[in-house]
């Protein structure tokens, strides 16, 4: 509808300290945008301009701005073409009137701060889904609202948790493969490393290599029209050629150059974005033989 | 195929390598580096490639990593190594990331801050990763060469041990690579199809190398001493050794350990070693490691044999510290190796081993051979089913250790010897005549001979008579002419009469040829001549300044050679001589021995035997000349009676058995000149003599010889004594005032037989020879006239002058190329006649 009617005026989102402020790189469709960083209960803080085009006089029904919290999933952006993306699934919004319906003529800056606000969930980026928070300015007219949209990244930290359980296992493949796998943690934060070891006892397989993949799988929606979705984030070679009985071969895997996220569950209940350690040995025939065991990764 | 496999990788690696140096050369862009690092070194992921391209790779890849390690050295601590260390290890790919994990990991144990000792351990951990044989073998050679300089050699105590690691944790890690190494090298025996065995086994034997240079580093390692060497070096290396259970490896492994470690801890954990080795696996040529250890410990002792005697610094004896041979199988460290090898004493911490006596640098208190031979019986008993071959071979080894370590302990070659000899009676015979057998006797049986520079030491050992008989006749030759050679290059004369018989004790088998050699005797080939030919030297090198014992000498000589049969003819003629010699030696002493005329008979009786004997073997004309010889040693000493017997038995010889008219008229000549020159003779026997010789030349078949034949003997007529014939010509001994021949001159004999060689070469058909024959005969006119023979008178010369100018002249009778000979020699005798005109006068009146 913007291409029929150009849009008579400009909004511009600034927040404060935008230049300082850490800056993440938002993976997806959007790759290489980079946004700026708030954390749960920071305040959200700054102004938004507005600038009449053509030096016109420009007549509004009112100028607010929102800090939203949403969840949007691929069908709910396909969609409700006009929709105000974003809308429904929203968790958290919070508005602030910035002017009473008037008159613009000459450019006009507002100030708008959301105090110390609860933004409960990590935002993220998924294949499906993502968890977004922004700052939305509206100027409401008669015919068609201006909007404005400005994104911004939450990380929730958490408490690491207490229980450090080792994840060991004992699988095989009768008379064929029979090891002993070992994560020295079942819970990871984000910049941790994986150390651990497998431990052959029975090898008939003609082993090619072994990889340990990092693998996300995201969950949306709830039953029956759950989709769930697996991305191999990484993939690790961690032995060449073939063991025999009685090999241990190490792993170590350090987590911190990898663009992971955080566990989540049952967001909203919405979605899930489960983390899994796959062990996967490849033999000769390039058949794969795996074990997928869950992680839980932090941000600490 | 893989030929083009390994050029596009190694197009690959070089050009990654370039891309890789610059980002670091011009931008210090290390990340960009790494990757493209990474990347060539991916191409080390290959299977394709057979051990030896897949090295040729690997050259110069490490190349490469070596740049690129060098740089990061230089950029730390810009670019922490720690950070580069943890960075590297995101690669996806495990060789890529271990290679550069090694190459950073390295870089930074030479960093003064490094936590060394947990990078080593690190390192060595995550090499796990790789489990394909060929490329774990190369990775842990990369983490072994990479590290080998760096590696810590701090004591155990250091205060800064516990983060810069101690010399035991390099020990350690180096084991532990060495052990890893080896279990993916035995692997690779056992993977891939079953009929590409021998294929793998060739493969493996490439790549052997690798796993042994671990031992090499090992042996590098400053500050190690004999007591750590001992309790935990060698026992953790043979442990896996033995646990492999492969033969190559097994074979192999234990082969570098001999070489790499020094001598003195060999002597220290010689035990231990020769216990492992009776528990290798049963297909283990044991035989080969045993003799390696025997021999490296033989050479060390005659190494330090050497430096007892050369240095007299008792200081030096002690450090014992021997050029160590230099067994580095990298080549690039040779020149380090020897520094490295050997032990500082100082360092070494262990109770001082050095006040122990030592013995060509064998403890006093250690009877190596004693523990050698005590393994060696174990051995036995352990596996009866050891070859024999190679139960000789090692004997053969201890034979060598036996005479470095304990030259003068001449019981434990017995020792060896008996027990070689038994073991021999005991098997069957396809496995004593095995090649190999043969061989590693012969080497054990000449090993001596060429060791004791007295040669006869050999035979104060009881039992080696004994064995070398048993061996086969080649075997035995060839160690008599290795005596022989032995004693002839010597040159030492054997005086002693048990020596001689020892000497021609182990000579036996060339003396009585067997076997083989005994058939084609009648070939005669050229080697036996050649062995009889040493023989006969050694029969001269019996010597003693006693002339009765010298002649006892020859006495044992005799009577070994007497065995040789149709040989003898080779070998008696020099102890004929060797005979005569005593005579003259006799006669030389006459004051000194009395009764010399009586022992003088018994020698020339002695030399009749031989000489008949001689006969016998049908080398009459030998005999022959052998008698002549004879007879005029005889006649020098005034022995008459055995000259003449010795002419006569000549003369037997010649109408017995000479009958080639050739060898007749040489007999002749042997005999005119022989006679001629004896001087004791009586009248009576001379006569008998010489008109006996002269009948025989008179009776030679063809006329020239019978012509030249008579006119040599003429000069029996003519005796001229040497030392007045040149001051005096015209002297004349007045006849008979010398009961000895040497005044025996009768003109008138000396004409009758020069007429009658005229005569008979006027009787020649042939116009040449005939003529040839004139000028000859007058030659011995001329020699007569000069030497004043009132026989012959000008008369006769003009004559015959005459005579010959009408043969030439006679012509078209013959063509000129024949007398071309004749005439010149006819020309020459004109002109010493005409040059003998101006000194004396008689000449004048002989004229043409």
């Amino acid at each position: 509808m913007s291409l029929f009617f150009k849009s008579p005026l400009d909004i511009e989102i600034r927040l404060d300290g935008e230049d300082s402020r850490e800056l993440v790189e938002v993976r997806g469709p959007d790759k290489g945008k980079k946004v700026p960083l708030y954390l749960d209960g920071e305040s959200v803080k700054g102004t938004v301009t507005i600038r009449p085009k053509d030096g016109k006089r420009l007549e509004h029904s009112g100028i607010k701005v929102q800090f939203i919290g949403c969840i949007e999933t691929k069908n709910d952006r396909g969609a409700g073409q006009g929709a105000q993306p974003g809308e429904g699934e929203a968790f958290l919004s919070m508005a602030q009137e910035l002017a009473a319906p008037g008159e613009l003529r000459h450019p006009e800056t507002f100030e708008f701060e959301f105090k110390n606000v609860e933004k409960q969930f990590e935002s993220y980026n998924g294949l499906n889904v993502r968890l977004r928070y922004f700052v939305r300015a509206t100027v409401v007219r008669r015919m068609n609202d201006v909007t404005r949209e400005k994104d911004v990244w939450v990380y929730s930290y958490r408490q690491s948790p207490d229980s450090t359980s080792t994840i060991k296992m004992d699988v095989g493949i009768e008379d064929c493969l029979h090891i002993e796998f070992e994560y020295s943690k079942s819970r990871y934060h984000l910049k941790d490393v994986i150390v651990g070891r497998i431990y052959f006892l029975l090898v008939r397989l003609k082993i090619k290599h072994m990889e340990l993949s990092i693998i996300r799988r995201e969950t949306v929606g709830a039953p029956p029209n759950q989709v769930n979705e697996s991305e191999t984030l990484v993939r690790f070679e961690i032995m060449d050629g073939a063991p025999v009985r009685g090999e241990t071969i190490p792993i170590r895997l350090f987590l911190g150059g990898f663009d992971l996220s955080p566990t989540m569950r049952d967001v909203n209940k919405k979605f899930s974005a489960r983390t899994f350690l796959s062990l996967v040995l490849i033999d000769e025939d390039a058949r794969r033989y795996f074990k997928q065991s869950e992680i839980i990764l932090y941000r600490q | 195929m893989s030929n083009n496999t390994l050029q596009e990788a190694l197009t690959e690696v070089r050009q990654q390598e370039s891309q890789m140096r610059r980002c670091l050369e011009h931008k210090g862009k290390i990340m960009d580096a790494v990757k493209h690092a990474s990347t060539l070194l991916a191409e080390l992921r290959s299977s394709t490639l057979p051990p030896k391209q897949y090295y040729e790779l690997y050259i110069v890849v490490f190349d490469a990593l070596a740049y690129l390690g060098a740089f990061l050295k230089d950029s730390h601590p810009t670019h922490h190594l720690a950070d580069l260390y943890e960075l590297v290890q995101y690669a996806g790919n495990i060789v890529p990331r271990l290679y550069l994990m090694i190459t950073v990991g390295t870089v930074y144990m030479g960093m003064d801050d490094a936590p060394v000792k947990e990078i080593m351990k690190d390192m060595m951990e995550m090499c796990r990763g790789v489990q394909h044989p060929v490329r774990g073998l190369f990775l842990r050679y990369y983490l072994s060469q990479r590290s080998r300089d760096k590696l810590p050699t701090l004591p155990e105590g250091d205060e800064n041990a516990a983060t810069k690691g101690s010399l035991q944790d390099s020990i350690q890690f180096v084991i532990t690579n060495f052990i890893e190494m080896n279990k993916l090298w035995v692997r690779l025996q056992h993977q891939g199809h079953s009929r590409e065995r021998d294929k793998r086994t060739a493969e493996r034997q490439e790549l052997q190398i690798l796993v042994g240079s671990n031992l090499v580093r090992l042996s590098q390692l400053e500050g190690i001493d004999k007591t750590y060497y001992r309790e935990s070096i060698l026992p953790a290396i043979l442990e896996q050794v033995v646990q492999c259970r492969d033969i190559l490896a097994q074979e192999y492994l234990l082969d570098v350990i001999t070489q790499v470690f020094p001598d003195e801890f060999h002597l220290a954990t010689l035990d231990i070693f020769l216990d492992t080795i009776a528990n290798l696996n049963p297909g283990v040529s044991v035989r080969r490691i045993v003799i390696t250890m025997i021999e490296r410990l033989a050479a060390y002792a005659a190494r330090e044999a050497e430096n007892e005697t050369n240095t007299v610094a008792k200081q030096l004896k002690e450090a014992h510290l021997d050029d160590a041979v230099d067994n580095d199988k990298d080549g690039d460290d040779k020149g380090k190796d020897k520094d490295e090898e050997v032990t500082d004493p100082l360092t070494a911490p262990s109770a001082s081993p050095y006040t122990e006596e030592y013995h060509r640098g064998i403890p006093a208190s250690m009877d190596l051979f004693k523990v050698f031979w005590d393994h060696f019986l174990g051995l036995l008993k352990a596996r009866p089913d050891l070859p024999l071959e190679d139960q000789m071979a090692i004997l053969g080894a201890l034979t060598k250790l036996s005479m470095n370590a304990y030259p003068e302990r001449l019981e434990f070659l017995d020792q060896i010897f008996s027990h070689a000899a038994e073991k021999l009676k005991a098997a069957d015979s396809a496995a004593t005549s095995s090649k190999e057998t043969v061989d590693a006797l012969l080497a054990m049986v000449l090993a001596p001979i060429n060791f004791y520079s007295r040669l006869l030491t050999v035979l104060s050992v009881p039992s080696y008579l004994e064995l070398l008989q048993s061996q086969t006749a080649a075997s035995q030759r060839v160690v008599a002419i290795a005596v022989i050679d032995s004693v002839l290059k010597e040159q030492a004369h054997i005086t002693d009469i048990g020596d001689a018989e020892g000497v021609f004790g182990l000579l036996q088998i060339l003396i009585v040829p067997r076997g083989a050699a005994a058939q084609s005797e009648d070939e005669e080939s050229e080697d036996v001549a050649a062995d009889q030919a040493k023989i006969a030297k050694v029969v001269h090198l019996l010597y003693h300044k006693d002339p009765d014992t010298h002649y006892k000498l020859l006495v044992v000589a005799r009577k070994a050679l007497s065995a040789g049969g149709q040989l003898r003819k080779y070998t008696y003629p020099a102890l004929v001589f060797s005979t005569l010699r005593i005579a003259r030696r006799y006669k030389a002493r006459e004051s000194v021995f009395v009764d010399w005329m009586q022992r003088t008979t018994a020698l020339f009786k002695f030399i009749h035997k031989l000489i008949s004997d001689v006969s016998i073997t049908g080398r009459a004309e030998y005999a022959l000349r052998l008698y002549v010889d004879a007879a005029q040693v005889a006649d020098q000493c005034g022995a008459e009676e055995a000259a003449y017997e010795f002419f006569v038995q000549a003369f037997t010889v010649y109408e017995e058995a000479v009958s080639d008219s050739r060898a007749q008229f040489q007999a002749i000549c042997i005999f005119v000149s022989a006679l001629q020159q004896t001087r004791n003779f009586s009248l009576d026997n001379y006569k008998l003599l010489i008109s006996k010789t002269a009948v025989y030349g008179s009776k030679l078949l063809k006329k020239p010889d019978q012509c030249r034949a008579v006119y040599m003997a003429s000069h029996l007529w003519w005796t001229v004594d040497d030392d007045d014939e040149d001051d005096d010509e015209n002297k004349e001994t007045p006849e008979g005032e010398e009961s000895g021949t040497a005044s025996v001159r009768d003109g008138k004999r000396v004409l009758e037989c020069l007429q009658r060689a005229l005569r008979v070469a006027d009787a020649c058909m042939d116009v040449a020879v005939q003529v040839q024959l004139f000028v000859e005969i007058l030659n011995r006119y001329i020699y007569y006239f000069d030497h004043g023979n009132t026989e012959i008178t000008v008369k006769y010369i003009n004559g015959l002058v005459e005579v010959i100018q009408n043969n030439f002249n006679d012509d078209g009778a013959y063509d000129a190329q024949n007398i071309e000979a004749p005439k010149k020699f006819f020309d020459r005798t004109l002109d010493y006649i005409a040059s003998q005109k101006e000194v004396d006068e008689r000449y004048e009146s002989i004229v043409w």
